[in-house]
């Protein structure tokens, strides 16, 4: 069964991008804008093997939606990826601190996001 | 010169204007009271004046004396600009008026530009969208395409196992039928030597059987001559005329026994060289055994045919699929730089964020010089926007950019990767 993919990020052509490169990889994809429409579809009952978020996002950033999966019931431990263009070393450390699994620069070409996957969900 | 004098002078008469007419209102204010209550004004008069004084007369003469300071000094900066006549600093002064008017007219321009930046990046994220979704429908295509080409050479594969499962099968049915017509063939040659002796033993009888009948021709001439003889023996020779008839009888026997072996013998050599012209045949089909022979080794070679057409359709599909396979890293490729699309939708709203800055500074700019009271110090300057700038980038191409056109060293840490598993 094919594993899903949760991506959030504000830009249409992003999330585009992204989708039509994760089910090239076999995955299968759900999408949200923001923060805040990620966390009410984890809370709804989505249950993705890994999410992949934007930092600069409106309505909710993708490092407070990552301190908030990190408190829900069962989210602690899959992992969670940025991807952004975001440089500065603090929002980085900040990421790590809040519970970032990694961090990935924009732009980032779609093998080497599989094989960062595939490093972080064996089986996929 | 002539005409700063001239301006000079004509305030300098304004305010004497204004004091005069002061007094004389002061004049005629005391005139009025004096018409009111002579008696009390001509026994205070002196305080009437001096209250006068202190509370109308001298706060107006202060003032006047301050405007003429003021004007003074306006006119004293008007001649800080050299050698300038006052319609010349007058034109100063409405270059600088309409400087101001211009720079509050940049609004629009800034707007207009601001808007083009967001027409461009809305045009731009539309035909990358469509990008996208033509590389999906290619993506889609490809994937279909090696399915239906994986499914063909499958079933083909599949077809040439039952193929080759027949062939052997039809090979060694051959080969059986191959023995058993080499069995027969050898059963052939040997009924064919049996006839052939069979027909040379009746071939040796004919001659046997025109002896017999010569015999039998000979038997019935003795017999008739037997007879011609009993005839002249008289009644003496009448039991040798019956003996000669029985043996002339029997000579006719024997000659229609031969003639009917004879005849049977003839048919049944007809017969024996019949059969053996259709053995005989039989025999020259023999060439059957060699056909099969060679049919076998076309179907053998058909096999072999059938292995190496299977072995390339293979190989085929293998490079086939290599192709896709590479054609899908292609496509993961471009799916990555048309990221970029959202780097430079970052770029450009930063941009737009500046122009808007701009657009409020440049207002500023140009309401100051209506601004009474203004010291000429600006509160908000172009370089301190830049410099603030440099605090709000997110990227690291952005914040070399800046130092690149505008000068500065590149601080900071920017040796972090850009791919980094926490």
């Amino acid at each position: 069964m094919a594993k899903t993919i949760l991506l959030v990020d504000d830009s249409v052509t992003m999330l585009m991008s992204l989708k039509s490169t994760l089910s090239l990889g076999g995955f299968e994809v759900e999408t949200a804008n923001n923060g805040q429409t990620a966390l009410d579809k984890l809370k709804a009952g989505l249950k993705p093997s890994l999410i992949i978020t934007d930092v600069n996002m409106p309505v909710m950033g993708g490092l407070e939606m990552i301190g908030k999966v990190r408190a829900l019931p069962g989210c602690r431990f899959f992992p969670i990826l940025t991807l952004t263009t975001e440089s500065e070393t603090a929002k980085r450390d900040e990421g790590r601190r809040l519970g970032a699994t990694g961090w990935l620069v924009k732009p980032i070409s779609g093998g080497d996001l599989l094989k960062v996957i595939k490093q972080l969900l064996p089986g996929a | 010169m002539k005409g700063m004098e001239g301006r000079l002078h004509r305030v300098k008469k304004r305010l004497l204007l204004q004091v005069a007419l002061a007094l004389l209102c002061n004049v005629v204010f005391l005139a009025v009271l004096f018409c009111i209550d002579g008696q009390s004004f001509i026994a205070d008069w002196i305080r009437i004046v001096v209250a006068l004084a202190l509370i109308k007369f001298l706060p107006l003469l202060i003032v006047e004396w301050w405007n003429w300071i003021m004007a003074r000094r306006s006119i004293s900066t008007m001649w800080s600009f050299g050698n300038l006549s006052f319609d010349e600093v007058s034109s100063e002064l409405a270059t600088r008026k309409a400087i101001a008017v211009d720079l509050k007219d940049s609004k629009s321009y800034i707007d207009v530009m601001h808007g083009q930046i967001g027409g461009s990046l809305v045009e731009s994220e539309q035909e990358i969208t469509a990008l996208i979704e033509q590389l999906n429908l290619l993506s889609a295509q490809s994937s279909h395409q090696m399915k239906r080409i994986t499914d063909s050479v499958q079933g083909g594969k599949a077809m040439a196992d039952v193929t080759q499962v027949r062939v052997e099968k039809n090979k060694q049915l051959i080969s059986k039928l191959e023995a058993k017509l080499g069995e027969q063939d050898d059963e052939m040659h040997e009924n064919y030597e049996q006839i052939r002796a069979l027909a040379d033993d009746v071939k040796a009888l004919t001659p046997i059987i025109a002896v017999i009948v010569t015999i039998a021709k000979q038997t019935n001439l003795l017999a008739l001559n037997a007879e011609i003889e009993a005839a002249r023996a008289g009644t003496a020779g009448r039991g040798f005329a019956v003996v000669a008839n029985e043996v002339r009888e029997l000579a006719k026997r024997s000659t229609n026994a031969a003639a009917d072996i004879a005849g049977k013998l003839n048919t049944t050599a007809d017969k024996v060289a019949s059969k053996m012209a259709e053995v005989q045949k039989a025999l020259e089909e023999r060439y059957r055994v060699n056909e099969l022979k060679g049919l076998v080794g076309e179907l053998t070679q058909m096999q072999q045919d059938f292995s190496d057409s299977c072995k390339l359709q293979l190989d085929i599909i293998s490079d086939v699929e290599a192709g896709h396979q590479e054609s899908v890293s292609y496509l993961l490729e471009a799916m990555g730089h048309i990221q970029f699309q959202d780097v430079l939708r970052q770029r450009m709203e930063h941009v737009q964020v500046a122009l808007v800055e701009m657009r409020e500074h440049l207002l500023q700019l140009g309401n100051l010089p209506d601004r009474p009271g203004w010291d000429g110090l600006f509160e908000t300057t172009f370089k301190m926007l830049l410099e603030d700038h440099l605090s709000k980038y997110h990227m690291a191409s952005q914040t070399i950019t800046h130092l690149s056109v505008s000068g500065g060293n590149l601080g900071g840490d920017h040796s972090r990767p850009a791919i980094e598993l926490f």
